[in-house]
């Protein structure tokens, strides 16, 4: 509160010292997206800029970015923000969050300049960066000591068809002797089909990214199963949010992990025998996050299992109904996606797996699907430009 | 494993040609996986022991109270019930809880168990760990021999496990 004692002097001379020293890129633009005003960490950041583009500083561009929060500011007359990404005066990356005000003349008067004040969040994408390299680096070595849980148990598998063999010849025992034949075929057989999957796992697929309909997939596998769920008495339902805009995902993996967690749900109620067994997929959009849903009222799982399931081939099926790698995939697609799998489970009541997604961690669309997506405005500046460099 | 106990046990384990004199030795096998649970019951009674199994966790401790064992083997990982809820209800039941328990997994109890060792989670829930921690795949000869022993210190120690 200005002392009423203060010369228009010293409050202009407290403005500019406050101007100059707020901690964050403060600019004022003209119609003309000329830079009039700047303070002192955005001349620092980005050179000396009185008189020149907005764009040339800020992104060393010549012409003016789509996009433009100050544009939009311009033209609707109210506050715009957006997360972007320009150059510095030594050409380094740099990424901030721009809110872009209206400066009005008179009361109500035309929007004269707009005043964008930036904070760098570059550091805080680097540390994102690093710590989903870190998530996906945890997740393969999880992945390889996991290995060991279902091999150890095929091993004994064989040692036991190896030994009851032996004893069969031992003691002239044909049926004991056929026992121990078919223990090592059953255990052949999933190392197997164990190995297949483990390699496709480990080769999998550089996810495709596009624009696409998140109850679209959702819907496909809901159709999928709906055979499956009616023969075995189990009531699936999709439980949508209404509208949830397009989104860029690699359409084929979020069809897997959504199938994964549909068949386990399935799978969980078999195990019981609930007569109002009950598998409901749900979609919703909550604070700029997309979550895929689906809950059962199966056999749900205890905190030992709950610990386990992303982590191992690790799977409570029983013999021979899977080898626990369908979880272990699911979690490794989502991380391909900067998202998070979530699991509630109380045994005996049921288990809800929720796929979250937010959506500004979402990866860029590959190739050929770089069109903006058909519902929504268009993604964020620095996501667009990267999408167009790629085609 | 209760690693005290194997590695005493290493040092005197014999081959499997030993004695075989394990007669009215009654050894419950609790197995999700029918191979090994078959297995493990056909080289148990090879061994003179009387095995059962139960490849079903939801039904192992009725069987249990059938059988009445002298030990029993536990899996960890199995479907419908794991080896850590059948362990703690065996060892809170009152006619089950002196009967020592191998437990036979493919889990590791320490590495296994990201937030806290198997023994550590069971103490703090007041229950005693198990006697011994055999991992799969087992060595033949000392799975015999742990059965042995255990099935001999619980006769020699008391009635009541601990």
């Amino acid at each position: 509160m200005p002392s009423p004692v203060m010369t228009e002097e010293t409050l202009k001379e407290q403005y500019d010292i406050l101007f100059d020293n707020t901690p964050c890129f403060v600019a004022v633009i003209d119609r003309d997206f000329r830079i009039i005003q700047a303070n002192r960490k955005f001349r620092e950041t980005f050179g000396e800029s009185y008189g020149r583009f907005c764009y040339e500083m800020y992104k060393d561009k010549t012409e003016r970015c789509p996009n433009c929060p100050a544009e939009a500011a311009f033209s609707t007359g109210v506050e715009h923000t957006s997360t972007q990404t320009g150059v510095d005066r030594d050409g380094r990356e740099t990424h901030y969050v721009v809110t872009a005000t209206p400066l009005r003349g008179a009361a109500n008067g035309s929007v004269k300049a707009v005043m964008e004040i930036a904070i760098d969040v570059t550091r805080l994408r680097e540390l994102e960066e690093e710590k989903l390299v870190a998530e996906r680096l945890a997740a393969v070595g999880q992945t390889v000591a996991g290995l060991a849980h279902g091999v150890k148990n095929v091993i004994t598998g064989l040692e036991g068809g190896l030994y009851v063999m032996k004893s069969g010849l031992k003691n002239a025992d044909v049926e004991q002797l056929g026992k121990g034949l078919s223990m090592l075929d059953n255990n052949i057989e999933r190392i197997s089909h164990f190995v297949k999957e483990f390699l496709g796992f480990a080769k999998g697929r550089l996810p495709q990214t596009q624009w696409i309909n998140p109850n679209g997939v959702a819907r496909d596998v809901v159709e999928l199963y709906r055979e499956t769920a009616a023969r075995a008495g189990i009531a699936l339902t999709a439980e949508f949010q209404d509208f949830i805009p397009e989104a860029p995902f690699d359409p084929e993996g979020l069809h897997t992990c959504l199938a994964n967690l549909v068949s386990n749900a399935l799978d969980a109620c078999a195990m019981t025998e609930k007569k109002d067994a009950r598998v409901i997929v749900r979609t919703k959009k909550e604070n700029d996050i997309i979550i895929f849903e689906v809950t059962d009222n199966g056999i749900g799982m205890d905190c030992e299992v709950k610990k386990k399931v992303f982590t191992n081939f690790f799977s409570t099926k029983g013999s021979g109904k899977g080898t626990g790698i369908g979880l272990l995939i699911t979690k490794k697609i989502v991380q391909e996606h900067g998202g998070r799998v979530d699991v509630v489970s109380e045994p005996g009541q049921g288990s809800t797996f929720r796929l979250i997604f937010p959506v500004s961690r979402l990866p860029n669309p590959t190739n050929e699907s770089c069109a903006a997506p058909r519902n929504q405005a268009a993604p964020a500046l620095q996501d667009e430009e990267k999408a167009h460099s790629r085609c | 494993m209760p690693g005290s106990l194997l590695s005493k046990l290493k040092t005197r384990i014999p081959s499997e040609t030993a004695d075989r004199n394990n007669g009215h030795v009654r050894v419950l096998i609790i197995e999700d996986e029918p191979d090994i649970a078959a297995y493990l019951q056909i080289l148990l009674k090879e061994y003179g022991f009387e095995a059962a199994c139960e490849t079903d966790a939801t039904r192992a401790i009725a069987a249990a109270e059938t059988f009445r064992p002298d030990v029993i083997c536990l899996d960890m990982v199995m479907p419908k019930k794991t080896g850590l809820t059948l362990f703690m209800a065996l060892k809170k039941h009152p006619e089950l809880c002196h009967i020592p328990v191998v437990v036979v997994s493919a889990l590791h109890p320490q590495r296994d168990f990201d937030d806290m060792p198997f023994e550590d989670f069971v103490r703090k829930h007041g229950i005693p760990a198990p006697d011994v921690w055999l991992e799969k795949p087992i060595d033949r000869a000392a799975f015999l021999e742990t059965i042995r022993v255990v099935i001999g210190k619980k006769r020699h120690e008391s009635p009541t496990f601990s």
